[in-house]
């Protein structure tokens, strides 16, 4: 991990109050995984708000060879993406950032996504502004150089509804991450709560759907990342169908690192894990999401 | 490694040196307990051995699992937590923490809290008993350099705030601790009590060697949503720069009335934050919320000071706290 000044490159509106951040990636430092993420310092913009943490963010993909935008040449220099929600005064500062501008960054935080093995096939889950991360993990195991098994895999997607279904909004950038994500989507079955597009109802209902009809002999191994009564459906759902399952978690965070045990979830086990540093991505059998949605 | 490299020694001209009880500490500047782990968690972000004190998280003589989630939300220019001391215990921190902590070169206060007064001892001769068990040779760190007793954590139901509101409590654990080491003897005190003066007063008379003054303030953020309160517990400690005039407030009375060195926290996020610490009577200060919003501001903190050393040509940080007129 490391603090470091970086050029923002790209910062607009992919969806009604969500958006697309991409910064420089030092050439230096290893490069992200999928399930990471890092924290910003955005410049305070709101008389009143004063707000004095960093806010973390997931990475949603990343870069090595860096091309902004589809106009310009490789600058070279790797990117990095994610996708927020504008939701406080954090946020509603982050998103003042003007491409060009410096923002103080430390990365790469948290564990990622384990790998799944050569037996399993990965159903990767999002729901709401949860895309983040699980576009990063489709996109990673979509990687030409792999081996194939890993490029078996389904990705599910639910929104309340077709308008919040990001990146096809007028004002959506043409960057080569966005036409990546574009294309994960165009692949992704997609479950709406209203039925507006897709499947009608929840990520986990469209599930069950899908195992009754998947043709695979592959076990399943979900990947999910989204609101948290989501992810306790998605555990439970895992759980009655014994199959492997890694949900990557959000909570207030203060440092970041490890070192305040601010931003603990409940464990099965009777303790309490940090989010930061133990996570974001557990084994979903061991966070007690239950007692966490108290 | 953080970006900008700091030398160990800032500025040799000047003499930043702090003394507290036996203990020499570097530079004014340390790293509030809490804030910092035990110092492994930051270890990638920040130069710690350019650092004053590094005061570790508290240790309780059993494992703490702390309180229920949500244990943080943020306010104006503050930062409420309840994390309840949660920590791995005594044991598992001499087998696993103080390894670490011996390999550093700045001065190690260990933060200790307990329920009763039996439990805060415990704790002392436990890691007592284990330094004069494991010796050490010539040029070899202890990794316990004193010890900061926590008398005011305001998110426990037993112990912590409900002694540092009693002078008679204070007295007679800081006594009772006395007895049991020859390492410096730091009090950290609350803030919220009639007059925190008479606490430092019974902290000096039960042989304290200082003051850290002060710990969180007690406060609460109501979700008007949910209808409840925004932290699991309901009220926690609020730190950051909101309660940086309290601070300052109470440095400057306490060290007013006590002999023994008084160490200014809450609220510094700028050099010239620490300096009106300095200048209110602080002979050292600790960084503590302002770490989470940048790593750096320790050694900014530091740098600003010594800057500010040469504007109006002090020599030797010891020597501000004269300065106040």
């Amino acid at each position: 991990m490391r603090q470091f000044n970086a050029p923002v490159l790209i910062n607009k509106a992919i969806a009604p109050n969500w958006m697309h951040f991409a910064f420089e990636w030092p050439s230096d430092l290893p490069a992200p995984h999928a399930g990471q993420f890092f924290t910003v310092l955005p410049a305070m913009v709101e008389f009143g708000a004063g707000t004095i943490l960093r806010r973390p963010l997931a990475f949603a993909g990343f870069d090595p060879t860096g091309q902004e935008d589809s106009a310009s040449a490789s600058t070279g220099k790797a990117i990095a993406h994610s996708i927020y929600q504008v939701r406080g005064p954090g946020t509603r500062a982050l998103a003042q950032q003007v491409p060009g501008s410096l923002i103080d960054v430390i990365a790469p935080l948290g564990n990622s996504f384990p790998w799944p093995l050569p037996k399993e096939k990965a159903i990767i889950v999002g729901g709401g502004i949860g895309i983040g991360p699980v576009l990063f993990m489709a996109a990673s195991l979509s990687q030409e150089n792999l081996p194939a098994f890993v490029h078996e895999f389904q990705l599910v997607l639910g929104f309340r509804n077709a308008s919040l279904i990001p990146l096809r909004a007028e004002s959506a950038d043409d960057s080569p991450m966005t036409l990546l994500w574009n294309q994960l989507l165009a692949k992704a079955f997609l479950a709406t709560d209203d039925g507006s597009e897709g499947f009608r109802g929840t990520v986990v209902e469209a599930l069950s759907l899908l195992k009754s009809s998947d043709g695979s002999s592959k076990d399943w191994h979900l990947y999910g990342c989204g609101p948290r009564p989501m992810l306790a459906s998605l555990t439970t759902f895992a759980k009655t169908q014994q199959i492997a399952a890694h949900c990557s978690a959000e909570q207030w965070m203060a440092c970041g690192v490890g070192a305040c045990h601010g931003c603990v979830l409940p464990t099965t086990s009777g303790g309490f894990l940090r989010v930061c540093a133990d996570g974001p991505v557990f084994d979903a059998n061991q966070i007690d999401w239950e007692a966490s949605l108290q | 490694m953080n970006e900008q490299v700091h030398s160990d020694i800032p500025s040799i001209d000047l003499d930043l040196s702090v003394r507290i009880g036996e203990l020499i500490m570097p530079n004014p500047v340390g790293v509030a307990s809490g804030c910092f782990g035990y110092g492994e968690e930051y270890d990638e972000l920040v130069h710690i051995d350019a650092l004053g004190a590094l005061y570790t998280k508290a240790v309780t003589l059993e494992p703490r699992q702390g309180n229920p989630a949500p244990r943080l939300v943020e306010t104006p220019m503050g930062l409420i937590n309840s994390i309840g001391l949660a920590n791995p215990g005594v044991e598992r921190f001499l087998q696993e923490k103080l390894p670490l902590l011996r390999r550093r070169r700045c001065a190690v206060i260990i933060n200790v809290a307990g329920s009763t007064e039996d439990e805060y001892a415990a704790v002392l001769e436990r890691i007592e008993g284990h330094l004069s068990a494991i010796g050490t040779q010539q040029e070899e760190r202890s990794g316990v350099d004193g010890y900061e007793i926590n008398v005011s954590c305001p998110n426990v139901h037993r112990g912590g705030m409900s002694f540092g509101i009693d002078p008679v409590l204070i007295e007679r654990l800081t006594r009772s601790l006395r007895g049991r080491t020859a390492r410096p003897l730091i009090l950290k005190l609350s803030p919220n009590v009639t007059d925190i003066a008479d606490i430092a007063r019974a902290a000096e008379a039960g042989g304290a060697d200082a003051i850290s003054c002060v710990n969180t303030v007690v406060g609460m953020v109501i979700d008007t949503e949910k209808l409840r309160p925004a932290i699991a517990r309901g009220s926690g400690g609020l730190s950051g720069p909101a309660i940086r005039p309290i601070g300052v407030a109470a440095t400057y009375k306490v060290s007013r009335a006590v002999q023994i060195p008084v160490i200014g926290v809450g609220g510094i996020a700028r050099a010239d934050d620490a300096i009106q610490y300095l200048l209110a009577g602080a002979q050292a200060i600790q960084i503590g919320t302002a770490i989470f919003t940048n790593p750096r501001t320790p050694h900014e903190v530091l740098d600003g000071i010594v800057g500010w050393m040469r504007r109006h040509a002090v020599k030797c940080v010891r020597d501000i706290g004269l300065m106040l007129q």
